[in-house]
Formats: C-alpha cells, structure tokens, sequence
C-alpha cells in the first residue's frame, strides 16, 4: 500500500480558487457568445483573484504556526498567506486596467492567462521543497511569456516575448541547476531538510546557492540580472507590465527571502554579503539608468530595478526586522507600481503609440484623477511623507542598519536623492504644457471615460497613502508573517 | 567524498566540450571563401537562403498545429501509465487524482476543438 | 483634552480644513471666496495659537510642556510613535509667526494673485504650506517633524512652481526639491540612527537618552540633522536654490523665503538644542556656516540686479545669523531674530511686491528708481524694513540683532571672537546693500518712461487695500516688534523661548551695550557708503573681477555641476549609449539585417542582443558561484 499523501485543501484553497476561475474563463471565451466572452472571462479572473485574496485571508487567520503539507511540498503559513492576499488584490486590480485594453481577438484568453499566472505565483509562495519551487516559477513564467507577447500586432510584444521566454528560460535553467547541486549535495529537496543535512561548507552546496540565488534574483530583475527588465516592461501590454512588475516582484522576493532563510540559514554570512552587493548594484543601476529614459515604462522598469535594490536591502539584513521591513515595503510598492502602469496604460490608449515623457505634457489638466495619482505615485517611489512608501524606506533603512549594513543605509539614501529628480521630471511633464501646446493630438478625439481603470487607479492611491495612515495593522500582519520564517 | 562527483565532473566537460567543440570546429574547418561574393557570404540554412528570416511570411498552420497539440496531449496521457499500474494500491484517491487531471487535460481539450484548431482547412 | 492643546490643534487642522475646502469645492466658488477661505482659515488658526500661548502663558513657570496624542500610529513593544503635538513655549512662538505672518500674505495674496488664471490653485497650496509648516512646528516626535519638513519641502516645490509656464520656474521648483531632498535624505538618515541607538523618536525621550549614546552616534545624528537644517535654511554649502526661487509669485517668496520655510532650519537647530549641545563641534560648524553665509550672502547682494534676489540673498545672511546663535547656544535669540526677521523681511518682500505689481513684473532695479513719488506709503514701509534689517534703533531687528553679536562676544574665545567679527562685517555689509537696493529703487529721478508713469500716477497706484493692510500691520510689527527684549530693563522673549531651551550663554549689559554702539555705527558706515556710492553713480564693488566672482555666486553652482550633475548625467548617458543601447535596444529586426551584412559587422550587429544577456546572466552567475565557494 502506498501512502497516500493528506491534501489540504484549505491550504491550496487560493490557488484551486484561481485555478479554476482560469479554466472555467478558458472555457467560457470559446463557448459563450462572442460577445459576452469578455465579460464573463473577465468577471471570472476578478472573482478568482479576489476569492484567492479572500481565501488567503482566511489561512492567514487560521495559521498561527506554520506546517508542510501534501507530503512536504507546501507550507502553509502566514508568509505565504501574506503574499496571497496582496497577490490577489493586485490580481483583481489589473483586471480593473485590462479592462479596456483595445483588442481584437482573443479577449477572453487573456483573462485565463492571467488567472492561471496568478495561480502559479499563489502556488509559488507556498512551495517548501525544490521542486515545487521550480514547478511555481515555471507555472507562472510560462503565463507570463504569452501575456508578454499578447499584442501581436506590435512588433515590441512579440520581440518582447521572445526575449522573455529565451532569457527567462536561461535563468530557469541557473534555478534549476542550482536545485540539482543542492540537492546533489544534501540528498534532499526540502527547504528545511537541507538546512538540517548539515551539509556545511560543501562547494557543491554553496555553488547551488549561488545559482538559486541568481536564478531567483533574475525574477526580482535585481542588477546585473535585469537586462530583461526595460525591454520587456516596455514590450508587454501594459496591463500585463502593471501585473508583472507589481505581482512577480512580490512573489519571487517572498520566495527568495524564504529560501535564503529556511534552506540556508548556516551559510548567511556568505548569503548575506552577496545579497548585499546585489542591492547595491541594483540601486546605482536602477537610479542612474532610470536618470536617461526618455520613455516612461522604461524609466519606470528601471525604477522597478532600484526598488529591487531596496528591498534586497532588506532580505540582506537577514533578521527578522529585514523581513518585517520588506513585507511591509511590499505593499505600497505594489500599489504604486500597478497604479502607475495602469496611468500609463491609460496614456497609451489615448494616443496609440508608446508613451515618452514628452507625451505625458498636459495629462494632469486634461486628466485630473490620473494625473494627481501619478503625482501621488511617484512621490511614494520616492519615499515623501504622506504616503506608504516613506515608511516602506524607513523600516528597510532601520533593519539595515540595525544588522549593521550602515553602508547600504547611506548608498540607499543617496539612491533615493537621486531618484527624486526623475520622478519630479515625469510630475514636471505632467504639468508643465498643455496638450495643444505640443501638439500632442489625441487619437480620435477625447477617448470615452474608462470607469474601470479610474476605479483601479483610486484603490491603488487609497493603497498608496492608507498604507501611511495605517501602517500599524500592515506592520503588524507584517511581523506575524515574518515569524513564520526561522531567525 | 570528492570522489562521488566525479561522474559529475565527466558530465560536466562533456556538457562544455559538446558546444564548445562545434564552435571551434566552424572556425577550423571551412575555408574562407577567396571570392567574397555576396552568395557565398550568406548564411546556410537548411536550404532556406534567401535572405533574413521573414516575420510576415505564412505557411500551412495546419501542420504545425496538428502536430504540437499531437505531442502535447500525447505526453500527457503518457503520465496516466504510471497511473494505471499504481491505481490498485492507491484506491480512491488515486482515482481523485485521475479524474482531476483528465478534468484540466478536458478543459484544453474542449478549447482547443471549440477554437477550431483541429479543423483541417 | 488639555484647554493649551485644543487651540494647538485647531491651529494645525484650520489651514488643511481650507485647502480641503478649496481643492473639494473646486469650480463651484469663485476666485476670491477660494481667496477668503485661505485667508479667513489662516487667521483662525492664528486664533487656535494665541488661545495655545494665553492658556500656556497662565500655567506655572515648568510647567509648560503639554505633549498631546490624537492616536498612535505605530507600536512595536515599547518602541510607540503616535500622531502627537508638543505644546511648549517654543512651539507656541512659531505657531503665531507662521500663522500670523502666513495670515497676512495669505491676506496680501488676495489682491497680488487678483485676476491670475489659477487663483484657486494658489489658495489651495498656499493653505497647505502653511499647514505644514504648523506641522513642522507643532510636531510632537521625530517621525512627524520629518512629515512636516516633507510636505513643507512639497508645497514649496508647488509654490515656487506656480507659474508653470515658466520654464525658469519649473526648473528652479525642481532645484528647490531637489537640493532640499538632500537635506531631507541626511535628515532621514539622523532618524533612523536615533531610532535604532535610543529606540524611540519622541522629543523628551530622546534627549533623555542622547546622554548616554557613543559620542560618534551623537556627532553623526547632529550631522545629519545639521544636513537637513543647512538645506532648508539654504545656508552655505546648500543654499544654492534660493535665489533661483524667486521664480515663485512674490507672496510666496514672502511665506517661504523670509518667513517661515527657511527659519525652519533654525527651529530644529534650537529644538534639537540637546542633541548639539552632545555634540559641540557639530553645533559650532553651525554656528561656523552661519558666519561664512551671513558674510558671503552680504557680499553677493551687493551686486544683484534683481530686486527680488538682492532680498533673498538679504534672507541668507540674515539666517546665517540665526544659525550663529543657535551654534553658541543663545536659543532665545536665534528665535527672536527669527520672529522680528520674520516680521521686516516679509516686510521688504511685500513692498518689494506692491512696487513689481505697480511696475507691472519688472524686477531689475536699473529700471527703477524715483519711485517714492509715486507709492508715497509703501515707500515708508519699505523704509522702515530697510532700517530695522540694518538694526537701526529702536526698530526691531537692531534688538534682535544686537542680541546674538553680544552673545558672540560673550562667548568669547577664538571661535566667539572670530563670529564676533564676522557678525560685524556682516552688518557693516547690511547697511551697504540694504541701502544700494533702497537708493536704486526710491530715490534719484524716475526712470520710466513716461507715459508708464502718466497711466500709474492717475489711478490707484498702491494696489488694492488687501494688499495695503497688511504691509501697514507688518511695518507697525517692524518698528515695535523688538521691544521684546530691552537689555538691563526686561527680556520676556528670551526668558519664554528659554523654557523650552536654556541658552549657553547670557550676555553682560555692558557687552549687549557696547556691541550696539560698534554694530550700529558699522550699520551706519555702511549706508553712509552706499550713500555716497549711489550719489557718484557707481556701484559699491568696483573691481571687475570682485564683481564677476560675486555675480557668480562664488561658482558654487559651477561646483556643483561639475562634481555631482555632470558626471551623474555622464554616466547615465554612457549607460544609455553604451551599454544600454547597443546591447537593449537593437530590436529584432536588426538581427535579420545583421546576417546581411559580412564579416566584423555581422559579429558586432549580433553581439547586441540576447546573447549579450544570456552572457551577463551567466557571468554574474558565475562571479557569485567562484565566490560563493571561495569564501565559504
């Protein structure tokens, strides 16, 4: 008789919920009428993310301690339920962007994908061994590359895709020889056997870290891993950026901090270092190349590496502070990041073409919501008062520095000057002209009111400055999270 | 201890020597052409030379189709062998697992025929 | 709720509830009821802060530190942050000078502002500067003063930016920001070291615990807030973006640059008074860079053109006194500088403002003069501001003044000698741009042309009365505001503001007297100079390579360019071109082309793209992994 393995599930409970919503909006967008496949696709992934967020919730509350199931393959705990939870949201919001996406073909497709994406990256985060760590990736990875080259009719999607799938299929296959050392080193796949193997200083084992650190950090786009970044931020549809660099970012940094902490935690003094130089690189990169865009998904790629940086800052901390710091820095950013993208997304349907800074001249008179919540956004990237992402700089500032990283405190807050200059120049182009001064003609007119995407864009500002006004209670779901990680 | 990796080791040369060695053989072992002409300049490919790989052009989808959803479906069903050998012993649970994986390989299925990407025209 | 506390809060919540107003109300209220609310909101929040000091006035003596806390905002063990007001006798005075003197330019606004395009935005920012600003001052914990020293930072930026059409303007919004996020970064980096060394950021606690912190901690923590103070204060090395901001509307320059915004530096500096006083090297290089601005800024008003810039630079050196008094710890002062400062240079600035609006815009003062024909009062007012920012008895900022040379002298030693001396050149060099600018603008033949002076002299000349009201109320502030503090005879200013922050050191009546005596003659040389300067048509530096270096500002600017901007945008640019663009930004295509192409090309065009990744990726993977395996 084999034993068969318990499932539990409530602990997949957020990822059968978007699961199923992805192959129930399959199914609708080709046996529905044509023109409520949409609609209902639509409807579905939005149900889903916000069931998988809901759901999340719920093992969040019900976790106080965290246990593997299914046989060691998952955890549940309040890590992974953290990161479900914001992963839904963020889910349900860039259904609100897509919304309106022009499109001819394939509308209800893209729902499915996108849920099936978010049900890689809620797996993803649970994942306790090896394998299902690299099952996760490649499960949303693979959703990812077809959402990258969606537009088909842009040459800069498919390119976009194309390098995506070639570079991402690179750094799957570092990931994954990293786990074959590990594993090869200690004979085991789970993360905390492997740190109970003992293996020690064994140099198989501490090159599969390397590369399972680099694997990992390719999906964070941290420096010199990001190469990918500007191109296929810039390529993607914009809603599909809005997701990628808000939802990926939050997964693979969880699962990065989890593994370092769980499966590594006698080599931290060597993890730690080289995490540390990875932040570095990243927030100098980021920042400088971000300094010479001219279009603003680029910059705003770039700016994604450098907040890469930041919070690498604080997962190089390795305590539990670092990780409190990096839960809650999460939030915020996630909320400004899938805002942002979603004005830009905005932008670029108005005018059909790729938005540079000069086309941003006149959205705040012509767009007063947006462009106030683009305001709001990049003072958050920057870290102004008044909005999360000032305590999200803080708490990470304090972790380094409390660990002792004093020059990491001082190269981030350098970062940080720095980057408030091109943030003001995209408010600054905002403001600075109006549209018939530069004869920025709008495509067809004034573009009907996207009710959807306006709705997407307030939550993400509500987000955005709530996380200020009530940072305790996300502080305090942060911390209890972080518990779930040994320190 | 060491020793264990040495099979690695093997594996590893050979990994690098493979790729390695198809590059420096294509330095090696054709002559430059003395005449440099603008034929003997291009690229050789499978008999295709006629200039750059073309984004636009079409061909018959249908091949292509039909075989790749041929292996996909193929390979899958492939995992229910194990399946069957096993499904004694692992009872009902077994039978869940069955079920649940015939039910996604299902929802390709009815998307795929509903999409119209078995149609050969 | 303590009686103190709630006309604190009202003080604070008044100006955001009317910037709420005006920004929610939007088009539904026309230009001046948004005008109104701004003004009428300021005033009751300068009401909320006379209620604050009367009630605090009537408590004892010690007992007049009153820390409210609406709610806590973040607790984690015994580390507790709330949304706190401190209510003492140094917050007091702040709230009444940027309330009332915010009130009055909200008030002068009115009738400068009339008839722009974009009165209610203004209104709205002008209601959220002075919110923040009373953040800033009220705050009752670190955290908070760092929100308020943001927001203020915010809604200068927006302010100097009004005109945004205005390239200039924009540009200058954004080199206020910018350099003043340099300050907020060296601030916020003071915080997180005093978060993590003392494990709370409220004021009392925290300088509690300063004693016992290494003296390396303490010095680094002063450095950093010295950083914060230096840039908001626009003290030399940072002070490059203020004459840039006079960009903004004048109001503004009036609310921010004499005012309040760049005193604030100032209030931390009396503040934090026991986080310096740990650390006394970091307080003296305070009272150090206040010497060379107060000097250097003199120096560079005498040859500005602008008559806004010759105020700005006025503003400088004037905080550059500031800044020496609370370097050698004479708080009261510093602070009382602050407030008759606060009082003649909003002055100067509003009348400065009443003579552009009359001269529609222009601003250079070699297209003025003769003008005390003309605008009859505001010549009297702007007489007054010059005098009392000369130090001329009895108006007020001879006894402000007067009081921080005197506190020099008695601190004696090479440092209280050296400031004393600076201090000194620095009032002999008041007197001498002060009266260039007075000269060059009121005095001598007129030199408009004629019909503009026919279509001014017919008509209202002086502005409307919101405008003339306040210029009135601020000279009367001007002439008597000092009589605060009289030496040997009463000093109730200084003993209010010492509650909060004992001072280091008293001056005898004798130094406080005999200082009078060389500061005032100084003062009077130096107008006697500008005097005969101005009657032999020459300027006061005569020297064309003095001249060329001043105009220059003393290549700061240059400096900075060539050793941040330019190697920053450099290396970007690089980034961009060289790395970058051939390796990113070749798309597809150009690889379908490339195998056209023969030889070394083929290889280069190729060389771009995704291989180019797949070769970093794996580079940097292996760095990691020899590493990794090195050091293990």
């Amino acid at each position: 008789m084999i034993d068969t393995p318990k499932v539990d599930w409530f602990a997949l409970g957020p990822t059968l919920a978007l699961l199923g919503a992805s192959g129930v909006a399959l199914l609708a967008s080709v046996l529905v009428p044509a023109w409520m496949r949409k609609g209902v696709a639509a409807g579905l992934a939005f149900l889903g993310f916000a069931l998988a967020a809901i759901l999340g919730g719920a093992v969040f509350a019900e976790t106080a301690s965290p246990e593997t199931t299914i046989a060691g393959s998952m955890v549940q705990d309040r890590l992974g339920a953290f990161a479900q939870v914001v992963v839904g949201a963020i889910g349900a919001i860039v259904v609100l962007v897509s919304w309106a996406e022009p499109r001819r073909s394939h509308r209800g497709e893209y729902y499915a994908l996108l849920a099936a994406a978010g049900a890689g990256m809620v797996f993803f985060v649970t994942a306790s061994n090896l394998m299902t760590l690299f099952l996760g990736l490649e499960w949303f990875s693979l959703c990812l590359y077809v959402l990258v080259a969606y537009d088909t009719h842009r040459a800069r999607s498919l390119e976009a895709g194309l390098k995506y799938l070639i570079v991402g299929g690179f750094g799957s296959a570092i990931l994954l020889f990293g786990s074959a050392l590990v594993y090869g080193a200690t004979g085991e796949l789970g993360f905390a056997e492997i740190a109970a193997a003992g293996a020690g200083s064994d140099p198989f084992l501490v090159a599969g870290l390397a590369m399972v650190l680099g694997g990992l950090a390719f999906k964070v786009s941290a420096a010199p891993f990001h190469m990918w970044t500007p191109d296929v931020y810039q390529g993607s549809p914009s809603s599909v950026t809005s997701f990628m660099s808000a939802a990926t970012k939050v997964a693979a940094m969880l699962v990065l901090l989890r593994v370092l902490t769980t499966a590594f935690p006698e080599e931290r003094e060597i993890w730690t270092v080289a995490v540390a130089v990875l932040a570095a690189v990243s927030l100098v990169w980021g920042n400088l190349a971000a300094f010479a865009q001219r279009d603003v998904k680029r910059l705003l790629a770039f700016s994604s590496v450098s907040h890469a940086g930041f919070m690498l800052v604080a997962v190089a901390a390795g305590t539990e502070a670092g990780a409190e710091a990096l839960l809650y820095y999460l939030v915020p950013y996630a909320a400004m990041s899938v805002g942002a993208f979603a004005v830009v997304a905005a932008r670029e349907r108005e005018l059909g073409r790729d938005v540079s800074l000069e086309d941003l001249a006149g959205l705040g008179w012509e767009r007063p919501l947006l462009g106030l919540s683009l305001w709001v956004f990049m003072l958050g990237f920057a870290g102004f008062p008044l909005t999360g992402g000032m305590f999200g700089k803080l708490f990470v500032f304090t972790a380094a520095y409390e660990a002792g990283d004093w020059w990491l405190v001082v190269l981030g807050v350098l970062a940080t000057a720095v980057s408030i200059a091109y943030y003001l120049n995209v408010v600054r182009w905002l403001y600075m002209r109006t549209g018939a001064d530069l004869g920025v003609a709008l495509a067809g007119g004034s573009p009907p009111r996207d009710a959807a995407l306006e709705v997407a864009v307030a939550l993400t500002v509500l987000v955005t400055v709530g996380s200020f006004f009530a940072a305790q209670p996300i502080l305090d779901a942060a911390a209890d999270a972080a518990r779930s990680l040994p320190f | 201890m060491l020793s264990n990796w040495l099979p690695f080791l093997f594996y590893a040369l050979f990994a690098a020597a493979i790729p390695a060695s198809m590059i420096a053989l294509s330095f090696l072992l054709p002559k430059r052409p003395v005449a440099r002409t603008r034929q003997k300049l291009l690229p050789f490919e499978s008999g295709v030379s006629e200039g750059p790989p073309d984004r636009e052009r079409r061909f018959t989808i249908s091949f292509y189709l039909t075989a790749i959803l041929f292996i996909l479906f193929d390979i899958e069903v492939v995992f229910l062998y194990p399946l069957a050998v096993r499904l004694e012993e692992l009872g009902w649970f077994g039978v869940g697992e069955l079920a649940v994986f015939i039910g996604i390989l299902a929802v390709a299925f009815v998307y795929v025929w509903r999409k119209g990407a078995l149609r050969w025209s | 709720m303590n009686a103190a506390v709630t006309g604190a809060w009202v003080c604070l919540l008044a100006p955001l509830a009317g910037a709420l107003a005006i920004t929610l109300a939007g088009e539904r209220i026309s230009r001046r009821t948004a005008g109104w609310i701004s003004t009428l909101t300021t005033f009751v929040a300068f009401a909320g802060a006379l209620d604050a000091f009367i009630r605090l006035w009537a408590r004892n003596h010690g007992d007049r530190e009153v820390l409210s806390t609406a709610y806590t905002w973040l607790a984690a063990g015994d580390f507790e942050v709330g949304f706190q007001i401190l209510v003492d006798p140094l917050s007091t005075v702040m709230m009444l000078v940027v309330s009332g003197v915010g009130g009055l330019i909200v008030w002068y606004s009115m009738g400068y502002m009339a008839g722009d395009d974009e009165e209610r935005r203004y209104f709205a920012y002008m209601s959220l500067f002075v919110f923040s600003m009373l953040l800033l001052v009220e705050a009752g914990n670190f955290l908070l003063l760092l929100v308020g020293w943001g927001l203020v930072g915010l809604a200068s930026y927006l302010l100097i930016g009004f005109w945004h059409e205005r390239a200039e303007a924009v540009a200058a919004a954004k080199k206020a920001f910018v350099v003043n996020a340099f300050g907020d970064a060296t601030f916020a980096l003071a915080l997180v070291l005093l978060v993590w060394e003392t494990g709370t950021l409220e004021y009392p606690s925290v300088f509690e615990r300063v004693d016992g912190l290494s003296s390396t901690i303490v010095t680094l923590v002063a450095l950093g807030l010295l950083g914060g103070a230096v840039a908001k204060s626009a003290q030399i090395p940072l002070h490059t973006w203020l004459p840039d901001a006079m960009e903004g509307p004048t109001p503004v320059s009036a609310l921010i640059h004499a005012a309040t915004m760049v005193t604030a530096g100032v209030y931390l500096l009396v503040r934090t008074s026991p986080v310096f006083e740990a650390a006394v090297e970091i307080q003296h290089l305070a009272a150090i860079l206040g010497a060379v601005t107060l000097v250097a800024a003199g120096l560079i008003a005498l040859v500005q053109w602008d008559i806004k810039r010759v105020i700005a630079y006025s503003t400088m050196s004037q905080i550059g006194y500031m800044f020496l008094a609370a370097g050698i710890g004479a708080y009261g002062y510093a602070i009382f500088h602050l407030m008759t400062h606060a009082f003649f240079k909003a002055l100067l600035f509003m009348s400065a403002g009443v003579v552009i609006h009359h001269l529609h815009g222009e601003q250079d003062i070699r297209r003025m003069g003769g003008l005390r024909a003309v605008l009859p009062r505001t010549h009297v007012a702007f007489g007054v501001g010059t005098l009392a920012l000369v130090g001329i008895p009895p108006l007020a900022g001879f006894w402000s003044k007067d009081g921080i040379i005197a506190s020099a002298l008695a601190t004696g030693g090479v440092l209280g000698w050296s400031l004393y001396l600076a201090a000194l050149v620095g009032a002999l060099l008041t007197g001498m741009y002060a009266l260039r600018l007075y000269f060059a603008v009121w005095q001598g033949p007129p030199r408009e042309t004629e019909d503009e002076a026919h279509t001014h002299a017919s008509g209202q000349s002086e502005g409307p009365l919101s405008m003339l009201v306040p210029v009135g109320v601020l000279t009367c502030l001007s002439t008597i505001g000092g009589l605060l503090v009289v030496p040997g005879l009463w000093k109730p200013f200084e003993h209010w503001v010492e509650e909060s922050a004992e001072a280091l050191v008293h001056p005898t009546v004798a130094q406080d007297y005999a200082t009078s005596v060389v500061a005032v003659a100084l003062g009077l040389v130096g107008v006697w100079l500008a005097r005969r300067a101005f009657e032999h048509g020459r300027q006061l530096v005569t020297d064309p390579t003095a001249w060329r270096i001043l105009e220059r500002k003393l290549y700061v600017d240059e400096l900075y360019d060539a050793v941040f901007y330019r190697p920053a945008a450099a290396l970007a640019v690089t980034l961009r071109q060289d790395v970058e663009g051939p390796v990113v930004e070749r798309s597809l295509d150009e690889i379908g082309a490339g195998t056209l192409h023969a030889g070394g090309e083929l290889s280069r065009a190729q060389s771009g793209l995704l291989r180019t990744y797949a070769i970093t990726v794996a580079f940097a993977v292996s760095v990691l992994v020899v590493v990794f395996v090195a050091v293990r």
